[in-house]
């Protein structure tokens, strides 16, 4: 039953979670899914409402997608869904405009957050019909997927070689690169998601644990080996250009690679917004930073929502897994919440986001970004070992290897989802006992 | 027309054939599911060879640029007019490379090169800086401004727009070769050859289909002859597909190779990075594969009939996104001017940086 009581501590723990969120994800690195693991451990030892725990879920989804976009572009710390935001923004920081390159991808997931609350609450029924038509058809559709990012890559190479056979060689080599990375992640993936390197309760923060390594922690460790950068002074802009037909490019991105990613298993934004990219024919820098951000907070705030359409209980991505570990929503009433809590976060979030943007802008070139990667490097390291153990240092180790042959060969940092896509799509075509006889998984 | 589109045609027609949408339903057959994405690797596989192997495989007699320091169109500008006399005296094809000039942090220096016919002259001019983003850095022009004038002696003959803009990626290269009196221009004389005609699409399909039929034979299937027409009709439809849709553009493909041995010029409809014109072929594809794994689905889940399904999912959004285009259009006339003097070498250079999003 709604009471006055309920709004308020919806209130209340949608301005708690936004607001946690948004400052634990301006730590480079951190994944606010190992903030969430945390918390998990610690709420199953005691009782408490399983709706408030839905609504803290969704804002610190929103103060995350928000607060890592502050750190993604001026610390360069991505993860798999904000991957791509890294390389234009880097070019923004460079000219002093950083601000104007976090304001937008901030703008786009709110923009993002808006659209996916009104999607499941308007069209949820259809959204259903659209996930039970293609969940038969998982296995081919990540194979797809993941044959075309691989396809799709451009040879960074300049070609400068002096015979032809140099220049093939050198563009190739960053091709098949790609491929190893994608295979050696797979490879580790079919170990998490079938063998026991971690005890099952935790099994989700092995991936976890293998995302932080594979995505976030080459940065890290590239800011500590090439030292402090001296950036310009960052202008915080009164006003932002950011045309019409920018906006709609921005949009109509976001939302095909976020749904992409929030609809089909392991399919996340990453792999999305390689397809939606292409399928609008994307240009231009500001219109990619705003799809970016609009399209992660499609894939997060979309996929949670899903698992709250009455009478169906999807489950996508790792926050609605944590949901589930304690209940199930069955009503319209649940969703409606959950959406406004999103709604509620998202406006909590927004006024945040910009006073921590300026404020963290006025003082970044003044920071030393080894020391604070360092930091997050620390903090990383100190949770996956509460978390997991050594073995989870393990993970740590063995994925950051893989992300760092990406940096080294300048091929695309998406390839790593082959930690999850692979092993999904072993599991989908019924693969499974082959694959953990292959590899040796009792 | 972008990668994806390619791709997912070929992805469309894998699943024109019921079997590769029903194998998913029986744990035997499943694999053979994997025919849908084998038709988006044929989709895709004629710009893949060309862009990933025959670019780098073709020879260059002239490679220039401008240099990185000191910014001299005079070089380049000398090295194009060196490649078309020495075309026309030597009367043996010459092709020229233009290299690109890369810069720190995502930034590139463009320089543009202008074929002027009438007077027989190539000109040169240092551009600004611009992004991998094609967005141009305001104010980066060199303070003086750099250009070069050089004459060159036959007559060319170059259908395409006069201005070649040099930038992102990798360059575009010339083959100037002559007939009769006259040197004829190709730019990117490498794309849109033998990878893009019908023909090496039958080849691919006979091959594989012949490697597949083997495989199997080796661990004791024999494959009907269903399976081999069906992996016959997925490949060649898949690179059908891409030529098919490429000669809406304006490049055309050498369809007939190796009977012919020209590119036939593509109908003009639209251009390979035309946003409008890529959202409608893509969505248009994803409804169709969506159309057939419902209708083949044992209990379809879309509960609409298949004229209901097209009036509902294809008719009424193209539409609407078809009037917004061109409403938007009507209210800003200025973009629109500007895409009218998108040129067909435009059109080309689209297809080179077509992964300018790539980052």
């Amino acid at each position: 039953m709604i009471t006055i009581e309920l709004i308020l501590m919806v209130f209340f723990i949608s301005f708690i979670g936004v607001t946690i969120a948004i400052i634990v994800s301006l730590i480079p690195g951190l994944h606010i899914y190992s903030i969430l693991g945390f918390i998990v451990l610690i709420l199953l030892e005691i009782s408490f409402e399983e709706l408030l725990f839905s609504v803290f879920v969704i804002s610190t989804l929103i103060g995350y997608c928000l607060g890592s976009s502050i750190s993604a572009t001026y610390f360069q710390t991505p993860d798999d869904s904000s991957i791509f935001m890294v390389f234009p923004s880097q070019k923004y920081m460079e000219e002093g405009r950083g601000y104007e390159a976090v304001y937008l991808s901030g703008l786009g997931a709110i923009g993002g957050t808006l659209t996916a609350s009104l999607l499941v609450i308007f069209l949820g029924n259809y959204l259903i019909i659209l996930v039970d038509l293609l969940v038969a058809h998982s296995f081919w559709i990540i194979a797809t997927a993941m044959v075309f990012v691989w396809m799709s890559e451009w040879p960074k190479d300049p070609a400068r070689q002096k015979t032809r056979l140099g220049k093939l060689a050198g563009s190739w080599l960053q091709l098949l690169m790609g491929l190893f990375v994608i295979i050696t992640s797979g490879i580790l993936g079919i170990y998490l998601f079938f063998g026991s390197l971690v005890p099952p309760e935790r099994s989700f923060q092995g991936l976890a644990a293998a995302f932080v390594g594979l995505f976030a922690f080459p940065s890290l460790l590239q800011n500590l080996v090439t030292g402090k950068k001296d950036l310009p002074k960052q202008n915080i802009a009164k006003s932002i250009e950011f045309g019409r037909t920018e906006l709609i490019q921005g949009i109509g991105g976001g939302l095909i690679g976020g749904a992409l990613g929030m609809l089909i298993p392991s399919v996340t934004a990453g792999i999305g917004n390689t397809f939606s990219r292409h399928a609008v024919a994307q240009s231009g820098d500001k219109s990619f930073m705003f799809s970016q951000g609009f399209s992660r907070a499609i894939y997060y705030i979309g996929a949670v929502l899903l698992l709250f359409i009455p009478g169906t209980a999807i489950r996508r991505g790792g926050a609605a897994l944590f949901i589930t570990l304690f209940y199930v929503p069955e009503t319209q009433a649940d969703l409606l919440i959950t959406a406004s809590a999103a709604l509620i976060a998202a406006f909590v979030g927004w006024l945040l986001f910009i006073l921590i943007t300026k404020g963290v802008t006025k003082i970044i070139h003044r920071i030393n970004t080894r020391y604070i990667s360092l930091f997050g490097a620390v903090v990383m390291l100190i949770l996956t070992y509460i978390m997991l153990g050594w073995s989870g240092l393990v993970i740590l180790a063995v994925s950051t290897g893989i992300g760092v042959i990406t940096i080294v060969f300048n091929t695309r940092r998406i390839h790593c989802i082959g930690v999850i896509t692979i092993p999904m799509m072993i599991s989908m075509g019924g693969l499974t006992m082959g694959a953990m006889s292959l590899f040796g998984i009792a | 027309m972008k990668g994806l589109t390619h791709f997912m045609t070929g992805v469309c027609v894998a699943t024109f054939f019921p079997l590769t949408i029903t194998a998913v339903y029986d744990p035997d057959l499943i694999l053979l599911s994997l025919l849908i994405p084998l038709g988006g690797v044929f989709g895709y596989l004629p710009d893949f060879l060309d862009f990933k192997f025959t670019r780098y495989l073709e020879r260059a007699d002239y490679t220039v640029d401008p240099g990185y320091h000191e910014l001299d169109p005079w070089k380049v500008a000398k090295t194009i007019a060196q490649s078309i006399n020495d075309a026309y005296t030597s009367e043996k094809p010459v092709r020229l490379k233009l290299e690109t000039l890369r810069l720190p942090n995502g930034m590139w220096r463009r320089y543009s090169v202008l074929f002027k016919e009438a007077e027989r002259q190539v000109q040169v001019k240092i551009g600004p800086l611009i992004s991998t983003g094609l967005e141009v850095k305001p104010g980066s022009e060199p303070k003086e401004e750099k250009v070069a004038v050089v004459k060159y002696k036959p007559k060319l003959n170059y259908s395409y727009e006069s201005v070649t803009n040099v930038d992102i990626w990798d360059g575009p290269t010339f083959q100037f070769r002559r007939e009769g009196t006259e040197i004829y221009v190709d730019f990117i004389q490498w794309h849109r050859r033998w990878s893009h005609s019908l023909t090496i699409g039958v080849v691919f399909g006979f091959l594989i289909a012949l490697i597949a039929a083997f495989f199997y034979l080796a661990s004791g299937v024999f494959l009907s002859d269903f399976d081999i027409l069906m992996i016959i009709g997925v490949i060649v439809g898949g690179v059908w597909g891409h030529v098919l849709v490429d000669q809406l553009g304006w490049l055309g493909s050498n369809l007939l190779w190796p009977i012919t041995a020209k590119r036939k010029t593509g109908m003009g409809l639209t251009r390979s990075m035309d946003p409008i014109a890529n959202f409608i072929t893509t969505y248009l594809l994803t409804i169709l594969i969506v159309w057939n794994i419902n209708r083949f689905s044992p209990t379809p889940a879309i509960p609409l009939s298949d004229t209901l399904f097209f009036l509902v999912l294809v008719i009424l959004p193209i539409s609407l996104v078809i009037a917004g285009a061109y409403i938007w259009e009507k209210n800003f006339a200025v973009e629109k001017e500007a895409v009218k003097e998108k040129s067909r070498d435009e059109e080309e250079l689209d297809e080179i940086v077509r992964e300018i999003a790539e980052y």
